[in-house]
């Protein structure tokens, strides 16, 4: 039950048609930086030797929230997700993948 | 396992010929391998375009050159400056042929490097590589110790995920939902694929059944006491069974504590209590892998050593050589795994290079300045092509690390390729982070870590969280040994998103 209660919570406050359609559509890291790795190494280097972010500093994003905190997230109702991308520039969802949302 | 090259008056080797000839000799394998009139007919080949023969042999001709007084082991010298971007075309070359080109480059670069290192069986006699794995049943055989853990095992097990806030506390750890979170935090972040966050928040959530899919699987970790590996998560599980090879010392004595202290009852840790050395012993190594496992058994290996320099490479082999001997023994059944590095050119979805433009437009002026006018620093992280949209390349290649690190990485690449495409073994071979380990501290120094977080979404992850992730990752991939057949047709380089954490 408590697993299904965060799936849905989940469902209803991160969702995105890219983690519905594509397996691999986000990335982060490496990856998805702007600048590569080699050419900030210098400024990496620079910014931790001044003490800027601390040592072992982690952004607070990176981190999760307790279950206390996601218990305050409201859980937003499935009919107004739905209303809200229809009513996106998105075009209209087609008939089988709101089959596929009620079923999930 | 030694280079071909002597350096007889410092007593090291000479590493950079072989290096190139490694590349060139896979470069030569592509033009073979394409089916045009030029060429005897390679099965399976396609036809290489005009321009990507002109490309192909434009790069052969550049590893081909050789510069006058130019001291090859000097700091300087023209292969330590030049090799970044060589290595970075050769990739895009792989990238853009057909399957079957890109895996007749894969096993044309291994078969180069095991035939050219060399294996000294004593003072005066040196072979081939190679050679010496054929015959691994004329060795010594290496002695064998069983460790069993004293816990009594947990009702309903619950897999650890490091707790990145106090990581110093080897017991920290965050469970159920509560990991669970914390995987979905990252991915917010940004730091792992979709495909990562679903198959660790499954071995999170779904542990309990963990204990009786894995106990008909002998894990073999080649380098189990590695910083990053999945040995302490995997012995934490009951009725595992894991082969640990890995030299004698503190480490491996570390090891076998943790074992004892922490490990469920049923859970048993099989190692050479003098400990192995994968660099001389390789052959028998092999042997011992295929002498403690049953054919009927599961096999699941992981080559996870290594060492700082050309030392690298020498390991990288000697691991290759000792799967390719335990595969060809148990050519079913086993399953073959690899952490790859974000320190060398990676093919990356072309959505990652959507979402590196976004964040690039979004960072401050002067940083743009600063590219334009030095040329090398904050320099843009991908090369697109217009005509591809399926992909597109990103060097991570780092100077510090050395051409040498990267070479013993693309050796992990093409072996998965081989595995995967040709052999039909099963591969999961995800791009792990770049943590704060101690060889990654020792090259970068940890001033590089703590700045990191300026670039968003770069995070410097401590091992303990790292090695957990890594491991829940890895331990749903290989839960299934009946996978669906490999697309032919596919770019062999897809095969390293699934499940990877950057």
């Amino acid at each position: 039950m408590e697993v299904w209660i965060h799936h849905v919570l989940l469902f209803s406050t991160n969702f995105s048609f890219s983690t519905l359609f594509g397996f691999w559509v986000h990335s982060g890291g490496v990856w998805t930086c702007p600048y590569s790795l080699e050419s900030i190494s210098t400024a990496n280097w620079a910014i931790g030797f001044s003490g800027y972010y601390g040592k072992g500093y982690i952004p607070p994003a990176a981190i999760a929230m307790s279950q206390k905190e996601i218990a305050k997230i409201p859980i937003r109702n499935i009919e107004d997700v739905f209303e809200e991308m229809e009513n996106s520039n998105r075009d209209a969802l087609p008939d089988h993948v709101k089959e596929r949302l009620e079923f999930m | 396992m030694e280079w071909p090259d002597i350096n007889y008056i410092e007593y090291g080797f000479h590493t950079e010929a072989t290096e190139k000839a490694v590349w060139i000799r896979a470069l030569k394998e592509c033009l073979y391998a394409s089916d045009d009139e030029d060429s005897d007919g390679y099965p399976g080949g396609y036809v290489l375009s005009k321009a990507m023969k002109g490309r192909i042999q434009a790069l052969i001709t550049r590893l081909m050159t050789t510069k006058e007084n130019d001291d090859p082991d000097g700091e300087n010298s023209w292969w330590k400056q030049e090799y970044r971007s060589i290595i970075e075309e050769f990739i895009d070359i792989q990238a853009s042929v057909s399957n079957s080109q890109a895996l007749a480059m894969a096993q044309a670069a291994l078969d180069t490097l095991h035939d050219m290192m060399q294996f000294r069986i004593d003072d005066h006699t040196i072979v081939p590589a190679k050679d010496v794995f054929v015959i691994t049943k004329s060795y010594a055989k290496l002695p064998t110790t069983t460790v069993l853990g004293s816990r009594a095992p947990d009702i309903e097990f619950q897999f650890p995920l490091g707790n990145p806030v106090q990581p110093v506390d080897e017991d920290n750890f965050l469970y159920g939902m509560e990991a669970v979170a914390q995987v979905d935090a990252w991915y917010n972040y940004g730091i792992m694929e979709t495909s990562a966050g679903v198959l660790a928040k499954q071995t999170l959530s779904n542990s309990s059944k963990l204990p009786s899919i894995l106990s008909s699987k002998r894990f073999v970790l080649l380098g189990c006491t590695a910083e990053l590996g999945p040995a302490r998560s995997l012995l934490r599980i009951p009725g595992v069974t894991v082969l640990g090879v890995a030299r004698g010392g503190y480490k491996l004595d570390k090891l076998v504590n943790f074992v004892r202290s922490h490990s469920p009852d049923d859970t048993t840790f099989i190692y050479n209590p003098k400990g192995a050395d994968l660099l001389t012993q390789g052959p028998q190594i092999a042997q011992w892998i295929l002498d403690q496992t049953d054919p009927s058994d599961e096999l699941v290996i992981m080559p996870l050593a290594q060492a700082e320099g050309e030392a690298d490479v020498r390991l990288g082999v000697a691991m290759d050589l000792i799967v390719q001997r335990v595969f060809r023994q148990r050519p079913k059944n086993s399953t073959l795994c690899y952490y790859l590095s974000p320190t060398t050119p990676m093919m990356v979805p072309p959505t990652s290079t959507s979402k590196a433009v976004k964040r690039l437009n979004q960072r401050p002026k002067w940083e743009q300045y600063v590219s334009k006018l030095s040329g090398r620093w904050m320099q843009p992280a991908w090369k697109t092509d217009d005509s591809n949209h399926d992909y597109s390349l990103v060097n991570g290649t780092m100077s510090c690390k050395g051409s040498l690190r990267v070479l013993a990485k693309a050796m992990q690449m093409w072996r998965s390729m081989v595995s995967y495409y040709r052999d039909g073994h099963v591969v999961a071979a995800p791009y792990a982070p770049l943590c704060r380990s101690r060889s990654n501290l020792h090259d970068l120094g940890p001033s590089f870590f703590d700045g990191m977080h300026h670039f968003e979404p770069m995070l410097a992850m401590d091992v303990e969280p790292a090695s957990t992730l890594m491991a829940a990752i890895f331990v749903a991939q290989i839960q299934f040994m009946n996978r669906p057949l490999p697309d032919m047709d596919e770019n062999p380089f897809t095969m390293f998103w699934d499940g990877t954490v950057q």
